[in-house]
């Protein structure tokens, strides 16, 4: 078996036709033979037991009388059968009567019937008795030899023996040939996928000769070739695309064996690389990275080794030139669909630009660009580290907030660019003032803060403030021009005030307000009633959340008369917290901190709301002259508010007035803090219809050549130049000046806080259009200023 | 003396011939005797109602057998006894079924009986060599020791007897027909 398994087909199938029809026909053969030899001895059986029943039939009477001639007779007729070889007739005493003998041998039968030899293997023998009426008178005996059988069994077994050499000689013709028809297509098969090996064109297709299985078998392997054409394909193609998506790459890519040798790399790698070289070991590579960082490189390359974790590191290539690189490097495992390793892939993308811009970024981030100083964040960095060293080393250290005085008007009159170089030298000379340790900051457009470390006593820090007040009151030389600017500094100490940086921050910031109060240009420590100030303010604060929820606020109205024919011009609305246990609080005492705040707009939006909404019924009730006013004050919060204008204008239709009889006044300070925005807002209101007036003139900043530019309708004289008339005669040229002014620009003239006769006459006298004032009425509630205006219309009858 | 003596010896050797040619005498007929029974078994009698009717071989005349036809007395042919009986009477041939005719009977006994014997199907066997030339069916004779048997068909038939064909192939002649 083994031999056969070691054979091809072709020789299987002819072995196997060959044996097959070999052994059938030798089956046949044999059992031919054996049923030819079986039926051989029956016939001849029959045919002797036939021969003996006759004669011995025919044998009675001749046996009785005793006549031998008719006995030898009976006996010679059976000369007609060469097979009988010997006949015998003998009498009931077994004597031979009769004998005959045929053949070659010629045998004789014995006189006594019991000495006849039987020799079975070449003979035939049988014993028929010869009866008369039943009783057995004698006896017949027949021997026949079986020659013709075993000659007739001989002749045809040789027969059969040239009919199995013939017929296994045409099986093997016949196998030999039909196992083409097998093995033919098989080795057409095996031809085509050489081919393809070969020629590695898998458009080859095998071609299909029968319509059996094999033909079938050629079908399906066209089929497998298809799909594995497709499937080369479309790995081709997308190993086309992997090659040409590594290639045009700006990411160097390369691939590792899972033995560690760097199989593949794109251009962009061997330029990172600077190489032309890439068939090393990736550990070899390791070489040319930067001591620092080969070592952690190699460590987490044995853990992607190991427990396949993917690598995500930057690190520092060195160049050839010596320089050094930053990369990106990410390496993954790869594995195929049974999870077995089957490599490593990677990235190297050159950083080192973003690194640069990393540390440009740092720098941005914690210095000022304009001044190159530590900016807030560094600041609150070396802060929080002082502060703890501070609680370690058992020292002190000193914050120091600086503020610039009035340095938004240096801004805004000189431009930024002079700004800009204000701010440049002044950080120059605080710098120059500190010792090296110690850091100065801009924290803010104008906000300085200096940290002093190792502080012994308060002196040491007041000598360094004065150092700074006076290195800041030298004038500044910018682009030719002489410029004064200077400071004030809040100034507190560590650990006697805070030991949290933020609070430090605050307390600073405190006496640093506290010394602008105190008239700029000075320097103040933080004391604790700052603090006391602080939280005083931060109880009003939560009061006036109450308050806002609670309604706890009214109006006064202050009449505004017209100092030419003495009719009512409006009202000034002034807002009052009615606390429930302080009583009737004064805005200045809340006003600054809801400003502060925001609650502001809460509650200035409650004030216009009612003023509004009050002055409708006036003017509809008849109290109040159709084309009066009514005079709303708007903080800088609300001024600056994005929804002042929808707030207003939703006011105005809900108290069905006109925007003619509003007036909103506004602070000259709100206005100069960005002068140019708000011309903007203003011009906006404007532009409803609602008229603007410019509170406390004269207090502020405003220049000429800005009011011109001002959308404004009224000018309100402030209370400090009326109260000095008439008194003071350069107060009072001034309030002449600005009337004149203002009527250059068209504007209406407003005086507030008249309290004198004289006052008011000097005012009428120089055109000025309405007064306010406790001469005409001082503020009211809303039933007094319905008796006022009552009375006001019984003694002023309109015309 | 001598004469005397030499015819005592005569006697004596005549005397041991006689018993001598005695025995011979009796043996052939003890043989005869046997061959007779055993012819009756190749011969075919027209059937009987009962087949236990016994088979009568009768003897005319003087015994020529000396008793020994004793021997077959009883003997079974195909299951009927045979019976062994002596007649002298005309009358009484007609219950034989086999009728021995002796040799030294009229050559014209049978011609003269033929119609009695063949209406009774009688089988006729004589000693006579002309026997079945002279109407007989079997003749039993002897010659040099051998038995000779001839046998006339035409009378078996006219007796209504059939002979055995195995009988009929030894006889050493057959009658047939009118030809005698």
């Amino acid at each position: 078996m083994k031999f056969l398994k070691a054979q091809t087909i072709r020789t299987k199938l002819i072995v196997f036709a060959v044996t097959i029809s070999a052994f059938t026909l030798l089956l046949t053969s044999a059992s031919y033979l054996s049923l030819e030899l079986y039926f051989g001895r029956e016939d001849l059986t029959k045919k002797l037991s036939v021969m003996g029943q006759v004669i011995a039939e025919r044998s009675t009477a001749a046996l009785v009388f005793k006549d031998k001639k008719t006995l030898a007779n009976n006996l010679a007729a059976l000369e007609a059968d060469s097979s009988v070889e010997k006949a015998c007739i003998y009498d009931d005493d077994q004597i031979l009567i009769s004998g005959h003998s045929m053949g070659e041998d010629k045998q004789s039968c014995p006189q006594m019937m019991a000495t006849l030899v039987t020799n079975e293997s070449n003979y035939i023998e049988q014993y028929f008795p010869i009866k008369l009426d039943n009783k057995v008178i004698g006896t017949v005996y027949i021997a026949c030899h079986n020659k013709g059988i075993i000659h007739r069994f001989f002749q045809l077994s040789i027969y059969s023996s040239i009919i199995l050499i013939l017929s296994i000689a045409l099986a093997l013709l016949l196998a030999t040939r039909l196992q083409k028809v097998v093995t033919q297509p098989l080795r057409l098969l095996a031809s085509t996928i050489r081919n393809i090996i070969t020629q590695n064109d898998f458009t080859i297709r095998a071609s299909k000769q029968h319509n059996d299985e094999l033909g079938h078998l050629a079908e399906i392997f066209n089929e497998l070739l298809s799909k594995i054409e497709n499937d080369h394909n479309s790995l081709k193609s997308s190993e086309e695309k992997f090659r040409k998506l590594t290639a045009l790459s700006p990411v160097g890519i390369f691939q590792v064996s899972p033995e560690g040798d760097i199989t593949y790399v794109n251009q962009r790698w061997r330029e990172i690389n600077q190489t032309k070289d890439a068939e090393i070991r990736f550990t070899e590579w390791f070489a040319n990275l930067h001591p620092e960082d080969s070592l952690p490189l190699s460590k987490l390359w044995d853990r992607l080794l190991t427990e396949h974790e993917d690598i995500a590191s930057e690190i520092r290539l060195i160049n050839k030139n010596g320089s050094i690189s930053w990369v990106y490097i990410q390496a993954t495992s790869l594995h195929s669909k049974d999870g077995k390793l089957i490599g490593f892939l990677g990235s190297l993308s050159d950083i080192s630009e973003l690194k640069k811009a990393q540390i440009q970024m740092e720098n941005l981030a914690f210095y000022d660009p304009l001044t190159g100083l530590s900016n807030r964040r560094l600041f609150k960095n070396r802060l929080d580290k002082a502060v703890k060293s501070v609680q370690r080393t058992d020292t002190s250290i000193a914050l120091l907030f600086l503020d610039l005085d009035q340095f938004k008007r240096i801004n805004d009159s000189l431009g930024h660019d002079m700004g800009d170089s204000l701010l440049k030298e002044i950080a120059r000379r605080l710098d120059h003032n500190v010792r090296e340790n110690d850091t100065v900051s801009r924290i803010g457009g104008d906000e300085f803060t200096i940290l002093l470390t190792d502080i012994n006593n308060t002196n040491d820090v007041r000598i360094v403030a004065e150092k700074i007040l006076l290195s800041l009151s030298h004038p500044f030389i910018l682009n030719g021009q002489e410029i004064i600017s200077t400071a004030s500094i809040g100034i507190t100490l560590t650990p006697d005030d805070s030991i949290d940086s933020n609070t430090l921050m605050k307390n600073a910031d405190l006496a640093m307000y506290r010394a602008k109060e105190l008239g700029r240009n000075n320097f103040q420590f933080f004391s604790e009633d700052m603090n006391t100030t602080i939280l005083h303010n931060l109880e009003i604060e939560k009061e006036l959340h109450i308050a806002i929820k609670r309604n706890q606020f009214v109006l006064m109205y202050q009449p505004k008369i017209s100092l030419i024919d003495d009719s009512i011009a409006g009202v000034e609305t002034l807002v009052r917290w009615n606390h429930p246990e302080k009583g009737i609080i004064p805005p200045d005492n809340f006003i600054p901190i809801a400003e502060e705040t925001g609650q502001i707009i809460k509650i200035g939006a409650w004030v216009l709301e009612h003023s509004c909404h009050e002055m409708g019924a006036l003017i509809r009730e008849g109290l109040m002259p159709r084309n009066s006013k009514v005079a709303v004050n708007l903080s800088a919060k609300q001024f600056s508010d994005p929804d002042l204008l929808q707030t207003v204008l939703d006011i105005l239709v809900q108290s069905k007035i006109d925007p003619l009889n509003l007036e909103l006044e506004i602070t000259e300070s709100i206005i100069m803090d960005d002068v140019e925005a708000a011309i903007k807002i203003m011009a906006t209101i404007k532009s409803r219809g609602i008229h603007l007036a410019i509170d406390d003139f004269g207090t502020g900043y405003s220049s000429l050549a800005y009011l011109k530019r001002f959308p404004i309708d009224v000018l309100k004289v402030d209370r400090s130049f009326v109260m000095d008339i008439p008194s003071d005669k350069t107060d009072m040229a001034i309030t002449s000046a600005v009337i004149a002014m203002a009527h250059k620009l068209s504007m209406r003239v407003v005086a507030e806080g008249i309290e004198t006769q004289e006052q008011l006459d000097f005012l009428r006298d120089n055109g000025c259009d309405d007064g306010q004032g406790y001469l005409l009425s001082r503020p009211l509630t809303l039933p007094q200023l319905h008796h006022f205006l009552v009375n006001h219309s019984k003694t002023h009858p309109t015309k | 003396m001598n004469a005397s003596f030499a015819s005592l010896i005569l006697i004596l050797l005549a005397f041991t011939a006689s018993s001598t040619e005695a025995e011979q005498y009796r043996n052939e007929y003890h043989e005869k005797a046997d061959y007779l029974y055993q012819v009756a078994k190749f011969i075919d009698w027209p059937e009987l109602k009962n087949n236990d009717t016994p088979l009568y071989f009768c003897v005319f005349g003087k015994d020529p057998f000396y008793g020994a036809l004793n021997r077959i007395h009883l003997q079974k042919v195909k299951n009927r006894a045979m019976h062994i009986s002596y007649i002298n009477q005309e009358f009484q041939i007609a219950h034989c079924n086999i009728l021995f005719v002796q040799k030294n009977a009229p050559s014209d006994f049978i011609q003269k009986r033929y119609p009695l014997i063949i209406k009774n199907n009688i089988l006729t066997i004589g000693e006579d060599k002309d026997f079945s030339k002279n109407g007989g069916i079997i003749s039993l004779t002897q010659f040099n020791q051998k038995l000779n048997i001839e046998i006339n068909l035409q009378a078996a038939k006219d007796a209504n007897i059939k002979v055995n064909s195995n009988l009929i192939e030894i006889a050493s002649h057959i009658y047939q027909g009118e030809q005698n």
